[in-house]
């Protein structure tokens, strides 16, 4: 009973006047009554991708780390959310709550720690309490839309994925997740915008490069899709399913069978320096071979031109 | 024995009597002497001692020789016997008998009754005297009798006579003196016993017989007693009222005196000096006092007037006539500036004045006899030869300025409207302390004039007069009095108005009187005197010492208690709130009652001081344990409560938030009943909350139920909310229950809503569904028809169609009551479900006749579900309307596989067969057509609304089964969940 849950929230908004920023209008308003002092944006670190930390990067004892100052308990407390300590997560978001009042950090651990559990009323209800402390940071609506997601508020979880951007244009991560999100819901020319706007954050996000290369394969400008998957390929040479989507691009859609050739050809070259399991190789990369030096074979007379072209191909993508 | 040995033996009797110091009626005879071995006996001046032994000596001597006389007279009787030298003897032994009584001589001239001069001998009263003269007066009555002719018959008569009136018997003695008056009319003792007789005539007030006899000696004037007789007339005259007369006789004597002394002639018959001084008793009544001086002067001559003069003073004294008292001393003054008698004449003079109360001549007499006494005086100077002169003078006028300077302070004192006496003793003192600056009296004086000086207000004079009197008197009581009193008079002349001079003065004051009185009586006024000066003059530090020892050496009296005030009060004003409250503290300790009050009061509320100081100065963690501190030390104080409080404040200001709300909720724990006690805890509430921390939050919401009754409800809900959204929904259930009772009120209906939450979220079925039911009750849009599709649902879910049909038709039925739109959606979707069922269930296998009918049915049906879920599409609820629409192409597509997929009905021909399912071929396209393009519809709504369900990826699956390119291929890019972002370390402040 979702309705349910959002009552609770705003009984709670009005008790005292604490917690609830949801944008808009109302985040204004508490602007004007907020009791805390406006932060900056914060600089923030995406998990993304990351590696997991060592074990004891998160302290086993509940002590050791009660004395340390902000920052140190901001890295043991980020250390602690990537292996998943989520209690140790709550004691140290209690721990900055209670002496960091005026930071949002506090309640954003505490966020954390009761997503971690799966109390996403609580995460929710936190991460609110921390955008009320700094209404302006756009990483807290970012928590805020991710708890509202697994709540299975998609729509307000996009809001806040959106206010994210909006208090902080450079914040990649909504980005990407909306890129993502449109993508998977057909909404490409929303899922362009995002995935380009991640391309400005961060021009070497080859997720980035490789997703608005498929956007616009899927919107029919097969030519910037190649483009984009060359560049996609340079970033990430190891990357065979960007060297295959090109390949499937140079033979299907550009009909550049030189190319297609040359990129299998050096498909093959890398498969034949690693082992890959044979699931991952969605095609037969020496019959793709065969069959193409047979098509370049029978119009290499006919056509010179498409052998130079093919050349010139093979070069750049040696390059 | 012959005559010639007889003569040696008179001499040597002769000799004896000639020690004695005169001789009466006697043989004229007269021998030199020389040294006779006595020259030590002789008196020396200034040895009273030695003189009075050398007296008993000489006495003892005499006694001696006389006895020895005596036995030689009676041994020479014995042998004279009945011998004309019998009655010379028995006469020299009656002489020694009379030597022995030791009675006067003739012609001693001694005062009678004060005033005139008498010459009767005195009444022997002594016992062996008396034997003595009466022995004598045996013999002469023995002369008389047995030698009536013996040649010195009338010297016999007369010393009988003269004895018996020493033994008082007048009778007998007027009788001898008459007898030789009759008898012997040649005796050169006729004048002498006209004398005597005239004394006992006079003694007897027979003043007329008297004269006769005084008058009847102006015959012989060879007579030794003659100006006895001319004196005695005259003062018979003056018993006889005629003073006038007696001043003639007695200026005949004065005459006579002149002539005596111009011829040489016996002293002795010098009257001048006794009838001078007698003369101004005569003249006092009958001449006027301002010529006095002259005729006394006149009179005088060459001897000195003063005596006269001040003897008629002292007669105006005594009878009260002051004036003329004041004329003649003060002629007397003008006119005698250089006689010793002058200092006499300024008492008298001023004695005269103050009777007549003429005070301001009185002290300028006073102040013109100082001038007199001063060395360099005139009257001084003529006194050179007499220096004693100088010095009984200077004490004559001390004695009479202070006289008079206490006789008018005293009788100020009793008047004090007589300002005229305050002044006059202001000036009488300060006359005789010019005079007599340094003695011991002077110094009493002195005081005393300081206690005039203080009385009349004149402070400062005062307290000069006090400071000499300290530093010269040796009188301990009156030196320390004087000591104090100076202090106390420069206190008062000051008015607490100190110049830094009069504070010297006041310094060096109490200097000396706390150095020269050890534990002086006022040492404590003085000590704090002094310091409080300098407390009024803003010196702290030079006073603060002083009233922190009187403070402690003298903390069970007044002035101690004061001291420790003021030293508080220093200790205020200079801030010093620590030594404030220490010494505030250390002093409550060792009293009782309303000052301990007192002390404990400025104790605590410096105490207090110090740690709001130390909040000032944003010194919170040492403010707040402080605060605490003071809090458990001082349990019963007032400003407990408000320590606690500031504590409390101090936390949540100091940024220690925790602190702050658990320090309130101990705050209230110690004053439940009060504003602030509320106030704290609702502040805790909040705290907590802004902390994150909910379990604690809602635990004190708890609290603040019970306390704040008016929004008890409030808090419940709210403390209940906490805990929910803890997960602790075993303490949140019972406070959701505790409101719930009423469920039509906004309260009750919510907590209902809660309770059903958390039944939900912990999978309790019959719990939830009859909370439920409650919600339903309840009639309350939109909550009562969320709850009922769930019911709704469930009869679908458990095949129970009608039900589930009807149920939501009831829904369906409250949409312009407010029903949810997602209710009444969903409540429509179920109909569709219903509805889509009776669809599939028709068969349409059939015979030939009844295909139509069969179709028809079927096609009726679909018709139904596609209604239903259009509608239920149509209530804006995106995941229904995808569901819908996916749903409806379903039905299209089940149609199509249902006509391609139809039995050959029977009674249709092999040959027609083909024709037949070539006819169904036709009709299932377009159905087949419908299906996949509702699918994509449905598909395209999921976009248009945000769906982003799991229901997205079905529908892509689906889709791609009935071969449709609506969905790609595209491996590259998948969903990642949004990943967690933390914050850098670098960004979050420190």
């Amino acid at each position: 009973m979702k309705s349910s849950l959002a009552f609770v929230l705003c009984a709670l908004c009005s008790a005292f006047m604490v917690g609830c920023a949801s944008g808009g209008s109302k985040t204004s308003k508490l602007d004007a009554k907020s009791q805390y002092p406006a932060l900056p944006d914060s600089a923030y670190i995406s998990t993304r991708g990351e590696s997991t930390p060592a074990a004891h990067q998160c302290p086993s004892s509940d002590k050791s780390w009660r004395k340390e100052n902000l920052v140190n308990l901001t890295k043991i407390a980020n250390d602690c959310v990537r292996l998943r300590q989520y209690e140790r997560v709550e004691q140290i978001g209690n721990s900055i709550a209670q002496k960091h009042h005026l930071t949002p950090w506090g309640s954003y651990y505490l966020s954390l720690a009761a997503e971690g559990k799966g109390e996403y009323t609580r995460a929710l209800w936190m991460i609110e309490l921390s955008i009320n402390k700094s209404p302006k940071m756009g990483m807290l609506y970012y928590q805020k839309a991710r708890v509202l997601w697994q709540l299975g508020e998609y729509s307000r979880a996009v809001e806040s994925f959106n206010y994210a951007i909006k208090e902080n244009p450079k914040f990649l991560d909504p980005h990407l997740f909306l890129a993502e999100l449109y993508f998977r819901d057909q909404s490409f020319d929303l899922a362009q915008k995002h995935f380009l706007a991640v391309m400005t954050i961060n021009p070497n996000h080859v997720g980035a490069v490789a997703g608005l290369a498929e956007t616009k394969l899927i919107m029919g400008n097969a030519a910037a899709a190649a483009e984009l998957y060359e560049q996609a390929v340079n970033m990430s040479p190891r990357t065979l399913a960007y060297r295959f989507k090109l390949a499937e691009i140079y033979e299907i859609s550009q009909k550049d069978y030189a190319q297609a050739l040359s990129t299998y050809k050096r498909i093959k070259t890398i498969l034949s320096e690693q082992r890959y399991p044979a699931g991952d190789v969605p095609v037969n990369v020496n019959e793709k071979i065969n069959r193409l030096e047979l098509i370049i074979n029978k119009s290499k007379s006919t056509d010179k031109k498409i052998s130079d072209s093919s050349d010139k191909s093979k070069k750049k993508v040696r390059k | 024995m012959s005559f010639r040995k007889l003569n040696i033996a008179i001499m040597t009797l002769t000799v004896a009597s000639l020690l004695t110091p005169a001789s009466y009626a006697k043989s004229k005879k007269s021998s030199t002497h020389g040294d006779s071995g006595l020259s030590s006996l002789k008196y020396k001046n200034n040895d009273e001692t030695g003189n009075d032994k050398k007296a008993l000596a000489a006495e003892l001597l005499i006694a001696a020789q006389e006895q020895k006389a005596m036995d030689q007279i009676h041994l020479l009787i014995r042998k004279y016997k009945n011998t004309e030298l019998e009655a010379d003897l028995l006469m020299r032994l009656a002489e020694l008998h009379m030597r022995r009584a030791k009675t006067e001589r003739f012609l001693e001239g001694h005062r009678s009754e004060g005033l005139a001069l008498g010459f009767s001998p005195k009444i022997v009263k002594n016992a062996a005297s008396k034997k003595q003269v009466m022995a004598a007066i045996q013999l002469f009555d023995q002369i008389e009798k047995r030698f009536p002719r013996f040649d010195k018959i009338d010297t016999v008569v007369f010393n009988n006579a003269f004895a018996n009136q020493q033994i008082n018997n007048h009778k007998n003695a007027e009788k001898k003196f008459l007898k030789l008056i009759n008898d012997f009319p040649n005796s050169i003792l006729l004048p002498d016993a006209h004398l005597a007789l005239g004394e006992i005539q006079f003694s007897n007030k027979q003043f007329k017989k008297a004269l006769t006899h005084f008058t009847a000696i102006r015959k012989y004037p060879d007579s030794l007693v003659y100006p006895y007789g001319i004196y005695k007339a005259g003062w018979t005259h003056y018993n006889m009222r005629d003073a006038d007369a007696g001043l003639k006789e007695l200026e005949d004597v004065i005459r006579y005196g002149k002539f005596v002394k111009e011829q040489g002639i016996d002293a002795r018959l010098d009257l001048r000096k006794e009838a001078l001084i007698d003369m101004a008793l005569f003249y006092e009544d009958v001449r006027s006092a301002k010529d006095a001086f002259k005729y006394f002067d006149s009179q005088s001559a060459d001897l000195d007037v003063s005596p006269s003069i001040l003897k008629l003073s002292s007669l105006y004294k005594r009878h009260s006539r002051h004036s003329d008292m004041r004329i003649v001393l003060t002629e007397y003054l003008k006119r005698m500036p250089t006689s010793n008698y002058i200092p006499v004449a300024y008492v008298e003079l001023m004695e005269a004045s103050e009777k007549l109360k003429k005070r301001r001549d009185v002290v300028t007499l006073l102040g013109n006899f100082n001038a007199l006494c001063e060395p360099s005086s005139s009257w001084s100077k003529a006194q050179s030869k007499e220096p004693e002169q100088l010095k009984e003078c200077q004490k004559l006028f001390n004695q009479m300025a202070l006289g008079y300077a206490n006789k008018w302070l005293k009788l100020w004192q009793a008047d004090a409207n007589q300002i005229e006496l305050a002044d006059s003793a202001e000036k009488a003192f300060s006359l005789y302390l010019k005079a007599d600056a340094t003695s011991e009296d002077s110094n009493k004086a002195r005081f005393v004039y300081g206690e005039l000086l203080f009385k009349r207000e004149k402070y400062r004079d005062a307290s000069e007069q006090y400071a000499i009197t300290a530093k010269q008197t040796q009188d301990k009581k009156i030196g320390h009095d004087a000591r104090y009193y100076a202090i106390i008079s420069l206190e008062k002349a000051v008015k607490d108005k100190w110049s830094d001079k009069d504070e010297n003065t006041f310094k060096y004051l109490a200097n000396d009187y706390l150095t020269q009185t050890k534990d002086g009586r006022y040492k404590l006024d003085i000590l704090f005197k002094v310091a409080f000066i300098a407390y009024e003059k803003g010196r702290y530090d030079e006073a603060a010492p002083t009233f922190y020892k009187l403070g402690s050496d003298y903390a069970k009296i007044e002035k101690g208690i004061k001291s420790q005030d003021l030293y508080l009060d220093i200790l205020n004003i200079k801030k010093d709130y620590v030594s404030l409250r220490d010494y505030s503290n250390q002093l409550r300790k060792s009293v009782s009652g309303e000052r301990a009050e007192t002390l404990t009061k400025v104790y605590e509320e410096s105490y207090f001081f110090i740690i709001q100081n130390l909040e000032a100065k944003g010194q919170y963690a040492e403010a707040i344990k402080e605060y605490q501190t003071f809090a458990k030390v001082n349990p019963t104080s007032k400003l407990t409560q408000k320590a606690l409080w500031n504590s409390t404040q101090l936390h949540y200001k100091s940024g220690d938030l925790m602190a702050g709300a658990q320090s309130a909720v101990a705050y209230y724990e110690k004053y439940p009943n009060t504003k602030e006690g509320l106030d704290a805890l609702m502040k805790a509430a909040q705290t907590y909350e802004s902390l994150g921390q909910l379990s604690e939050a809602a635990q004190v919401l708890v609290t603040l139920a019970h306390v704040d009754k008016a929004q008890k409800t409030k808090w419940t809900t709210l403390a209940a909310d906490f805990y929910a959204l803890s997960n602790n929904f075993k303490k949140a259930r019972p406070l959701y229950e505790s409101v719930k009772g009423d469920a039509s009120t906004p309260s009750g209906f919510r907590a209902l809503e809660q309770l059903e939450y958390m039944a939900r979220q912990d999978n309790k079925v019959k719990e939830r569904e009859i909370l439920l039911k409650e919600i339903i009750k309840t009639g309350r849009q939109p909550q009562a028809s969320l709850a009922s599709v769930y019911f709704v649902e469930q009869a679908y879910d458990n095949k129970e169609y009608e039900e589930a049909f009807n149920s939501a038709k009831k829904i369906i039925s409250l949409e312009n009551a407010g029903a949810s739109k997602n209710a009444l959606a969903r409540a429509r979707l179920t109909q569709a479900r219903v509805l889509e069922r009776e669809f599939r269930n028709q068969s349409v296998k059939s015979r030939l006749d009844k295909v139509q009918m069969v179709l028809t049915l079927k096609t009726e049906k679909l018709s139904k579900a596609q209604v239903a879920y259009q509608s239920a599409a149509k209530y804006g609820d995106p995941l229904v309307a995808v569901k819908a629409y996916s749903a409806l192409a379903d039905c299209y597509l089940h149609y199509n596989e249902a006509l391609r997929s139809m039995p050959i009905p029977t009674g249709i021909p092999e040959e027609e067969a083909q024709a037949f399912r070539s006819e169904m071929d036709k009709l299932a396209i377009p159905m087949e057509e419908k299906g996949i393009e509702t699918k994509l519809q449905a598909f395209s709504v999921a976009k248009e609304l945000g769906v982003h369900d799991q229901i997205v990826l079905d529908l892509q699956e689906e889709m791609k089964k009935l071969n449709q390119q609506v969905v790609k291929e595209v491996g590259v890019v998948k969903l990642q969940p949004a990943h967690i972002v933390l914050p850098n370390l670098d960004g979050v402040g420190s």
